[in-house]
């Protein structure tokens, strides 16, 4: 794990508890990749899930909301067919396995894109959004 | 290279074992391999669990839950609603599993 990688993810492990509560973590790394995966409760009813992936081309993220079992918020940049569909209109070979940001609503019955996400963006939505 | 400390009580043991520097370079390398399989061995289990949750290897999910609409709507039906924190890990696991056979490989070959 680079130096920049480890401050990052330094900073997200001190920041978790200052905003969650129950917050469990784990981190690895290899020589090429490292991955952090949180998570956490939040305001009673809410679970957190935070994972970060973390290798020398690309950030990989999930920042998902549940309320029990059911997806309440989900955003990620995964290589979703659904995203692909919703951005270039059709699902095509060209565009396969393209990292597109997007949410997932309403237990994944909608998908929307958005703007690349990062942790501190999730923070700023929860804040926003849930009732602490 | 880097210039590290090394207590006196492990210079005055391995230099019975013969040059020092020969010495302390095989310990490094036994501690290293040891370490890095426990990695390995730690990963593959992980991994091994994600193959039999969603029934295929990762190249092959990777690739069908990218480019197949019918299959990603079938994997979070029946499998996993949230499959995309399991890929995450599950691409650390089977990528990382390359990684540290890479840095075996080099440390056991030089």
């Amino acid at each position: 794990m680079d130096s920049q990688t480890d401050d990052h993810f330094n900073d997200i492990i001190r920041q978790a508890p200052t905003i969650f509560s129950e917050v469990d973590y784990v981190l690895d790394s290899t020589p090429e990749r490292a991955i952090l995966r949180i998570q956490a409760a939040y305001g009673g009813v809410y679970r957190i899930f935070i994972t970060e992936l973390i290798d020398t081309q690309i950030r990989k993220y999930r920042y998902y909301v549940l309320k029990k079992s059911w997806i309440s918020i989900g955003f990620d940049n995964s290589p979703d067919p659904r995203a692909l569909r919703l951005k270039y209109g059709k699902i095509g070979t060209e565009h396969a396995g393209e990292y597109i940001p997007h949410l997932h609503k309403d237990n994944k019955t909608h998908l929307e894109l958005t703007e690349e996400m990062d942790v501190y963006k999730f923070i700023a939505w929860i804040r926003e959004h849930l009732a602490q | 290279m880097v210039n590290i400390a090394i207590h006196q009580k492990y210079i005055q043991a391995l230099q019975v074992f013969g040059d020092l520097q020969e010495t302390i370079e095989q310990a490094l390398q036994r501690y290293a391999v040891e370490r890095i399989t426990e990695k390995i061995v730690k990963l593959s289990e992980r991994e091994k669990a994600y193959q039999a949750q969603y029934g295929m290897k990762y190249p092959l999910f990777e690739k069908k839950i990218a480019e197949d609409y019918d299959f990603a709507t079938h994997v979070e039906k029946d499998i996993a609603l949230t499959w995309e924190l399991d890929l995450a890990d599950w691409e650390f696991c089977y990528k990382g599993i390359q990684d540290w056979t890479r840095k075996l490989t080099t440390i056991l070959m030089t």
